[in-house]
């Protein structure tokens, strides 16, 4: 009943036309964040914070918090017609989505997307309605041996991003290790890797890579191509606009499962958008009944990972909202939105603060719908963009992503970094080399040490802090089941094959 | 561009550079000004320098425009302003790590020193605390030293990592106090409030603003003592590290203006005049409540003497214990 009271007040505080006003413009705001390659979600908070200061506290935070979400609506919209991520979020989204457009079903890719993603938000909207303190308490037990294990089983999932040869996506992976090691070594205080560059002092910047690896080194692909003024993306002719009946089918599950996932993985420190999607991916690989059909278009690739970093956003705003607790480096910024319009997020927010806390609730709901009711018709249009002749959608792309990589810390080195990355994306590209496990692992791999360092301390030296606590020893026991299940599996059939075969013989 | 319209446009910039007000430090500043942050968007460090930012440009009559340029524990802003022109057109907002960054060489290169920067004055800083759980079994600090001492290596210390200042209030303060814990790294002070809360380390260093004001105020966390001169205001009840007797201030931390070595001591006494009079502005005084950040002043002078003063100690603490 009390739900139903809570429901109420946010529905009220929502439908306040200046704070549908306010989610509006930062939906709108957020989609172009997203769709722009390169300006990502937190450096444009952090360039609108000046511009709150007209606004009263409840409409600041919503179209703040509108631009967070709605960015991640946005970032699939390239990954799927140019295979450049618009987001970090949106990589996953590059290996399917992208495709689909090719074999001219960029229309449904784009309309699974838009409603994955609008039901992705609104579960996790439910969830953090209905649960936000208790999930709060809940994330909070994980410390740094849980984390680990969650870091362990992400490293697991690196293998169902393979695709085609495993070792070279192992191989990528072990780079992508390396890279991440870039930086400073928390536990000792010493600088590795950097080259003496001051910018790498803090590692590489996850925003720089991607735009590298996939967008310029996608226009460094197409340059090789001829007649760049007359060619264009469309190679087959649009057969539909929407999903089929057959692509909600396929798709049901996946979102099922990864607006669960991604609202819980959201809540989780690091957990974000960005890891929700790599794991919702990994997972509807792993459960589909055709694998082998992932990486050539299977729309449960776009379906799961775009529903899961909607959900993270949602998730994400637990911890921000209960403790005050930022999870990534967007509700950071989004913490400090707050803070300037002098509310502080903590444990008192939802007592003290009911209409911030039910406000940006309520307005979610309605954002979300908004950004669906946008980017619907949007796809008539972005399929058009698919006409334009490579050269100049990808003259366009090149300066969005230079702009872009300049922008997040107006810092010309990090252009410099970008660039490399294009023309090592570009290499990996011609040999075939996979990006997507090089980007998992770049991600994982320095929380992975940052956390088995913290737990080995707490554990003075001993990994028995793993498997002393429950959460973090179900995921350690997890993870190597999957990971083993495979040799298993193989050694059950060997062993069946060999007994019928004996029986066989018996009764021959 | 043609060789003409190039031509033209140098002689035009030249004869602009003769203008007589162009050297005129009274009319200091004539465009707008940059204050480079060290900070990314978003975090307190961030927020009350724009908000001096916002105050100065009124009190300046120019635009006092923050630009972010975050990474390398503040060096690389603190880099750029060093290396900038000295003409008082871009300065800096910076706590004690990029004020002395040779401190920290061992740990992190910098491409400047202290001495390539000036200090105009010192406007904030943050509050320190020692903060525990609050059902924690420690209520008091003498309790957390008894435990401490009797219990060696036992208690999980965090903090944002080697060589931070926040780090080296705690280590100084635990060595002050002969007592041994394990030290546990984190990237940044959202993340070991966390570990705190969930009970995954018992002891850390903590500013009081922020999320972790709130949950001090919620009665979650606890503070055992504050690293300041004087007790906080809110925390009435909370002693400082010296009235419990220890010398410890290596908690004193500033943010204050800076410009590159060579600006003119005129442009200097402008910044600073222009700061004091915002300092008394009420509204800004209101502003900086809502930020829960303290208003700690330091004239030209003072501050250049603190500087030098809390560079030596900090240098000669991570001497004294090998780290550098």
């Amino acid at each position: 009943m009390e739900f139903l009271q809570h429901l109420q007040y946010a529905f009220k505080i929502g439908l306040d036309p200046m704070n549908l006003l306010a989610a509006f413009m930062g939906c709108v705001f957020g989609t172009l964040v997203g769709v722009l390659p390169g300006l990502g979600p937190s450096a444009s908070i952090a360039l609108l914070l000046p511009v709150t200061y007209y606004f009263t506290p409840v409409q600041a935070i919503i179209m703040l918090s509108g631009i967070y979400y709605g960015a991640q609506y946005g970032g699939s919209t390239t990954s799927i017609l140019v295979n450049i991520p618009g987001e970090a979020s949106s990589v996953v989204t590059c290996l399917d989505g992208y495709q689909m457009a090719r074999k001219g079903r960029a229309g449904p890719a784009l309309g699974i997307s838009a409603f994955g993603s609008f039901i992705g938000g609104t579960v996790s909207i439910i969830v953090l309605m209905c649960l936000a303190p208790p999930l709060a308490r809940m994330a909070l037990r994980f410390g740094p041996p849980e984390m680990f294990s969650v870091m362990f089983f992400g490293f697991t999932m690196i293998i169902y991003l393979a695709k085609g040869s495993m070792i070279k996506s192992l191989m990528m992976a072990m780079l992508g290790l390396l890279f991440g090691c870039i930086g400073t070594d928390l536990f000792g205080g010493g600088i590795r890797y950097t080259l003496g560059i001051p910018q790498l002092t803090d590692g590489l910047d996850m925003v720089q890579v991607s735009m590298g690896l996939f967008g310029i080194s996608e226009v460094l692909l197409i340059l090789e191509e001829e007649d760049l003024g007359k060619k264009d993306i469309q190679r087959t002719r649009m057969r539909e606009l929407l999903p089929s009946r057959q692509d909600w089918k396929d798709s049901a599950k996946p979102i099922a499962r990864a607006s669960i996932l991604g609202s819980f993985l959201g809540t989780l420190p690091g957990g974000g958008p960005t890891i929700s999607s790599f794991i919702s991916y990994a997972i509807e690989k792993r459960l589909s009944k055709h694998p082998e059909r992932f990486g050539t278009g299977e729309i449960a690739g776009v379906a799961g990972p775009e529903t899961a970093n909607n959900a993270a956003c949602g998730g994400a705003f637990v911890p921000l909202l209960t403790l005050g607790i930022p999870t990534t480096v967007v509700m950071a910024v989004l913490l400090g939105g707050f803070m300037i319009k002098g509310v502080t997020p903590g444990p008192f927010l939802i007592t003290k603060s009911p209409e911030i806390f039910w406000g940006v609730v309520g307005s979610m709901y309605f954002g979300n719908v908004m950004l669906l009711v946008l980017n619907l018709p949007l796809i008539g249009i972005w399929v058009r963009i698919l006409k334009i002749p490579y050269a100049i959608l990808f003259s366009l792309i090149f300066l969005f992503c230079l702009v872009g990589s300049y922008i997040l810390n107006n810092n010309r080195t990090d252009v410099l970094i970008m660039v490399t990355f294009g023309v090592i994306g570009y290499l990996m590209k011609k040999f075939e080399y996979p990006a997507a496990p090089l980007i998992l692992a770049l991600i994982l791999g320095p929380q992975f040490e940052k956390y088995l360092g913290q737990s080995l301390i707490m554990g003075e030296g001993s990994p028995v802090i793993f498997f002393s606590r429950p959460i973090s020893s179900i995921l350690l026991i997890v993870a190597i089941l999957l990971l083993v299940s495979p040799l298993l599996l193989r050694w059950g059939r060997e062993q069946r094959s060999r007994l019928s075969e004996e029986s066989g013989d018996d009764l021959a | 561009m043609n060789r003409i319209a190039m031509l033209l446009a140098t002689v035009t910039f030249l004869s602009l550079q003769f203008h007589p007000g162009a050297w005129a430090q009274e009319k200091y500043p004539e465009r707008p000004v940059q204050a480079i942050l060290p900070y990314s968007p978003g975090g307190p460090g961030d927020l009350t320098p724009r908000l001096l930012s916002d105050f100065m440009t009124k009190q300046l009559g120019q635009p006092v425009v923050p630009l972010n340029k975050p990474g390398s524990g503040g060096f690389i802003a603190g880099g750029y302003v060093a290396a900038a022109k000295p003409d008082g057109y871009t300065i800096g907002m910076f706590a004690n790590t990029q004020a002395a960054p040779e401190v920290l060489a061992k740990f992190r290169p910098a491409s400047y020193s202290s001495k390539d920067l000036v200090p105009a004055v010192n406007f904030s800083g943050w509050l320190v605390t020692l903060t525990v759980r609050a059902d924690s079994p420690f209520k008091s600090f003498k309790e957390f030293v008894e435990y401490a001492k009797s219990n060696p290596g036992k208690l999980r210390f965090g903090h944002p990592g080697v060589g931070n200042r926040y780090w080296i209030a705690g280590m100084a303060l635990a060595d002050e106090l002969g007592i041994k814990m394990k030290e546990i790294p984190f990237n940044s002070e959202g993340e070991y409030l966390t570990a705190l809360l969930g009970g995954h380390i018992d002891v850390s260093v903590m500013t009081y603003g922020g999320s972790a004001r709130e949950h001090i105020l919620a009665k979650t966390l606890r503070v055992l003592c504050v690293f300041e001169e004087k007790r906080i205001e809110e925390l009435p009840d909370v002693p400082t590290v010296k009235e419990l007797g220890h010398q410890s201030t290596y908690g004193d931390l500033f943010i204050g203006i800076f410009a590159p070595k060579g600006t003119s001591p005129g442009i200097i006494s402008r910044l600073a005049d222009a700061t004091t009079k915002v300092i008394e502005n009420p509204e800004f005084v209101q502003g900086m409540k809502r930020l829960n950040m303290p208003i700690k002043y330091m004239n030209t002078k003072d501050f250049e003497s603190f500087i030098s003063k809390d560079s030596a100690l900090v240098t000669k603490f991570l001497k004294e214990k090998g780290y550098i």
